[in-house]
């Protein structure tokens, strides 16, 4: 992949952590911080208005790609800012979340709030929901950063509307491999992060619906989110800019600004090839009874697994064959209490992926089962 | 490859000479990596202020097990405020490896067990 200088070398099977980032998106980090560096929303000059007009026009990208209005694309430090602003700024409610959740869509709300848990059953590969149940706010994952399984998130939503519930979707791991629509989905808050769609690190979204905003207090207060402040009292921002107190990161929006472009372009072709080879990937860890978690029902491009040695030392030498995996609990500690492990083994794919990149890690598996059992 | 994984140390973590419970320990510390969910838990039993039988459980991976029984080994004799005195250098010598920083908390984890336990130890001794 001529786009993607770094694996060339490199078989990087961690993309669930983060995507390695195209050569445009450094074009486009380089270029503004040459030409255009200037603080946003700010300066009445040229290179002032060039940074705000990159702000914005990256908004309204955002905005698109996820059917959207621009007025509701909040611009966030990552997934976990996005999600601590609505916990934090809810007043207490009673959150229902699953188990399949990745830690920054737990802690925040298990801190705050009353939460009580649907539970994952690895048998089936489904989330257990009961409806019957009262709840305010339904706290969701779109796909797990675990097991790759995939939630029917429009269903859950309708179904949390029909009891008046407010409902927010973690998109995290979803938003590099399927297009999202929020007006379809019906969700009230939809968060995510650059990184994890060929963007760069620092930089992530929280849609808040127009007519949910004012449910919110801000998490940050200071610059830029007040309308007037006096001696005595401060009156805050209407709408998003009350959630965007302080200086942006905008070279990282204006790279993200590429990374959109980049993944549009991109998408069918990419996805394609990250099912592909996850089915590869199954077939090869069945041939080894290498045993994987979930992919019983729709799961995006996801594996989790365990063999007879520690993940540790399997990524450890599987570094050795320049194969990145994630070795660990994968920030789901509840998910892993659930399937029985503390750790596991993880290959998440990116459309930079190849066939090639699964065989050297099965070589390097089979290295590993030598090398420690003997 | 493998310096990390030479014979010595896998001898040690598929044979651990020091494996096991003790009755009646003076210290029983348990830790654990919140990372890669090592455990290891330690029984020491002291005579005249120094460690005379060392021996651990747990579960993890290579570097962990195996520094685990090493260690093990190079507690007995050693009075507790030697073993507090250890730093995080001496324990990779003793393994003559050169561990990146996620792998040195693996190999850490014995150590870090058996320190809190000898806190522990000494801070009831204080209140009796």
């Amino acid at each position: 992949m001529k786009d993607f200088p770094i694996v060339q070398e490199l078989h990087y099977l961690d993309n669930a952590a983060t995507t390695q980032r195209p050569l445009q998106l450094v074009e486009a980090m380089k270029d503004y911080t040459l030409k255009f560096n200037a603080n946003a929303h700010r300066g009445i000059y040229s290179i002032g208005e060039k940074s705000t007009e990159i702000v914005e026009d990256t908004r309204k990208k955002v905005a698109n790609w996820i059917n959207a209005s621009p007025e509701e694309i909040v611009f966030t430090k990552g997934t976990t800012e996005a999600i601590n602003i609505v916990a934090r700024g809810l007043k207490k409610s009673k959150i229902y979340l699953t188990q399949l959740e990745h830690h920054a869509n737990f802690v925040p709300w298990q801190q705050f709030h009353e939460v009580i848990i649907a539970n994952y059953d690895e048998n089936t590969d489904k989330v257990n929901f009961d409806f019957e149940k009262e709840f305010d706010v339904l706290a969701t994952t779109y796909m797990s950063n675990v097991t790759g399984s995939i939630l029917p998130v429009k269903e859950l939503i309708r179904k949390a509307k029909e009891k008046r519930a407010l409902a927010l979707v973690d998109a995290a791991q979803v938003i590099g491999h399927k297009k999202i629509d929020v007006k379809d989905l019906g969700c009230d808050f939809l968060a995510f992060s650059a990184h994890k769609m060929y963007g760069p690190t620092g930089v992530g979204v929280l849609y808040i619906k127009k007519e949910v905003q004012e449910l919110v207090k801000p998490l940050i207060y200071g610059g830029n989110m007040i309308k007037n402040v006096t001696l005595e009292k401060t009156e805050l921002a209407q709408g998003i800019q009350r959630f965007e107190a302080g200086t942006m990161d905008i070279a990282g929006i204006a790279g993200f600004n590429a990374a959109l472009d980049y993944l549009a372009q991109n998408i069918e072709n990419f996805s394609l090839n990250e099912e592909k080879l996850t089915c590869y990937l199954l077939e090869k860890l069945d041939e080894q009874k290498i045993k994987y978690f979930g992919h019983k029902n729709s799961s995006g491009p996801v594996v989790s697994f365990v063999l007879d040695v520690h993940p540790h030392d399997v990524s450890t030498i599987l570094d050795r064959y320049n194969v990145c995996i994630r070795a660990g609990h994968h920030c789901a500690q509840p998910l892993m209490q659930c399937l029985g492990v503390v750790a596991t083994c993880r290959v998440s794919f990116a459309g930079y992926n190849t066939k090639e990149d699964v065989d050297k890690l099965i070589q390097g598996l089979k290295e590993a089962r030598r090398v420690i059992n003997g | 490859m493998d310096e990390l994984y030479r014979e010595v140390l896998l001898e040690h973590y598929k044979n651990p000479q020091n494996s096991g419970k003790l009755i009646n320990p003076d210290i029983v510390q348990k830790d654990s990596n919140p990372l890669c969910g090592d455990v290891v838990e330690f029984y020491l039993r002291l005579k005249e202020g120094k460690v005379t039988e060392v021996s651990f459980e747990g579960k993890g991976c290579v570097i962990c097990m195996a520094t685990s029984d090493i260690l093990s080994e190079k507690f007995k004799g050693m009075s507790l405020d030697e073993i507090q005195s250890m730093q995080r250098e001496e324990v990779l010598d003793i393994l003559g490896l050169n561990l990146t920083h996620t792998r040195v908390k693996c190999a850490m984890l014995p150590l870090v067990a058996v320190k809190k336990g000898i806190i522990e130890f000494k801070s009831k001794g204080e209140k009796k």
